[in-house]
């Protein structure tokens, strides 16, 4: 069984610590994660060359790290130039939006304009999701409901309060996923693969910040078939990279 | 350092059902004893889910009940600050006539500011009587880490125990506030459970110390064995891990039973 982890961080930021990639590739060597998808602490374009920091590292590791672009839609056409770029040139399998550190709603125009570019490569948008209002999973709903074709993996699956509405928002939209990491329910993650099924459930950790092996045990806590576990811990996430193994 | 003494695992934020509950959520005493003991916890520090009829005072007198029974669970009252004299006199009842170790105070299910002056006869009845102060703790609006380390520095001789490490906040953004509250406080302990940010524990541990920080489990909410692996995977020593499984608990509580 290939085990992905489907959301890690790489690089500086002032708020964590550094994360280099030796450092994430020797944790997921202990906790036998084969690759992770990986985005920076900071958006593009920004003050810390987030992107181009997290290339550097990705460079090093090409088999096990699986980066995403994480852009700042308020940049607008500068941030939809930046991320066409490094598409075409085949450095990204995708785009990250955090709503709380850009500041812009998931379904504003600037926002939907960068999911749109990731959709035309049929590659996913991974959103963080959580208590405040600009990255509650109804709003990343509206985005879903505006571009019905694009993925959209919803990051934490609504964090600490909103398990509930995020799966509501999956029910309603199929092209939502929900990723696992940071909410501490095993019980959410069950319920939502009975009402939307193991194929939108999505294994992450949130590594440096979140602990790998926490984030493995829950999956682990679930009542699942050996398929079913295979597709939340890796092969969902392949499919939608469209990795070589998916 | 002091060096920890615990013979026991103890889980400090465990809640039990009696009667039926808000959520519709159950856990009976003798259920969570065995939970516990198959996980190798011995005690644990508990009150009462908040019951459908919202009548505290009762399911403090049920709690004592069933933790009477079983003397590895300690209870503390829960009370609810909006009742003004009546919760004084809930909260005496159960410390003095139901012989409850504490208070719990919950501010997100209650609905009252934990740094509000309706919650300040209560903390006043805790430090006239040196009783421990668990709080639910990181809830938006309501139990932030700042608006708790306001109450720890007005009521300084007060012990606060202050569940999943202070902070909710799944962006990651509470960290800083947590750690000033623990650095300026020394009346404050730390319950780990729900915490996703392993650095935020470590640094408590390193930088508070072990000995104010606690294993938790939020039973029922939450899954024992997944809250055990947030310990087990921290890199810290066997004295560390002994404070944070037991004895920070029982200095929190005050006294060894």
């Amino acid at each position: 069984m290939i085990i992905i982890d489907a959301h890690a961080h790489l690089g500086p930021f002032p708020e964590f610590q550094y994360r280099p990639g030796e450092e994430l590739i020797a944790d997921m060597d202990r906790t036998n994660i084969d690759q992770a998808v990986v985005m920076g602490f900071g958006d593009e374009p920004g003050p810390e060359s987030a992107l181009g920091n997290m290339l550097d590292e990705v460079a090093q590791y090409p088999n096990r790290l699986l980066p995403l672009a994480r852009m700042d839609p308020r940049y607008g056409s500068e941030a939809e130039r930046r991320f066409r770029h490094v598409l075409e040139h085949g450095e990204v399998l995708g785009l990250k939006l955090h709503p709380i550190s850009n500041l812009s709603n998931p379904f504003n125009a600037q926002s939907l304009a960068l999911i749109r570019i990731a959709a035309e490569y049929g590659l996913p948008t991974l959103v963080h999701s959580g208590s405040e209002a600009i990255c509650h999973p109804e709003a990343i709903g509206e985005a879903a409901k505006a571009l019905p074709n694009a993925p959209i993996i919803m990051g934490h699956m609504g964090g600490y309060f909103h398990c509930a509405d995020a799966i509501q928002v999956a029910e309603k939209h199929r092209n939502i996923y929900l990723e696992t990491s940071t909410m501490p329910y095993p019980d959410w993650i069950q319920d939502a693969i009975e009402r939307i099924g193991t194929e939108r459930i999505i294994f992450g950790s949130d590594q440096p910040a979140g602990d790998p092996v926490v984030e493995l045990k829950k999956i682990e806590s679930l009542d699942l078939t050996n398929a079913s576990k295979a597709l939340i811990l890796g092969g969902n996430i392949s499919r939608l990279l469209k990795l070589s193994h998916a | 350092m002091p060096k920890p003494n615990a013979a026991q695992n103890w889980d400090a934020f465990a809640q039990i059902s009696v009667g039926e509950t808000l959520h519709g959520i159950k856990l009976h005493a003798d259920e969570l004893l065995r939970t516990l003991e198959s996980h190798g916890i011995q005690r644990a520090l508990v009150s009462a889910l908040k019951p459908r009829d919202y009548d505290l005072a009762s399911a403090n007198a049920q709690l004592a009940a069933a933790v009477n029974d079983q003397p590895a669970l300690i209870g503390l009252a829960r009370v609810d600050p909006w009742q003004g004299e009546r919760a004084i006199k809930s909260l005496d009842d159960g410390i003095r006539s139901l012989g409850l170790a504490g208070i719990h105070l919950a501010p997100w299910e209650e609905n009252f500011a934990v740094n509000s002056p309706v919650v300040e006869p209560l903390l006043k009845y805790a430090e006239t009587r040196d009783l421990p102060v668990r709080i639910a703790a990181g809830y938006p609006v309501v139990s932030e880490p700042t608006q708790i380390l306001a109450v720890a520095r007005k009521f300084s001789d007060v012990r606060f125990l202050i569940s999943h490490c202070g902070t909710l906040d799944n962006s990651g953004m509470g960290t800083e506030a947590v750690l000033r509250l623990a650095k300026a406080t020394a009346n404050t302990w730390f319950e780990t459970s729900m915490t996703y940010r392993r650095d935020l524990i470590l640094q408590l541990v390193n930088e508070a110390g072990p000995y104010r920080v606690c294993f938790g489990s939020s039973l029922p909410k939450c899954n024992i064995a997944v809250e055990l692996e947030r310990v087990k995977s921290l890199e810290v020593d066997n004295d560390a891990r002994s404070f944070i499984m037991g004895q920070s608990l029982v200095e929190f509580i005050g006294f060894e039973p």
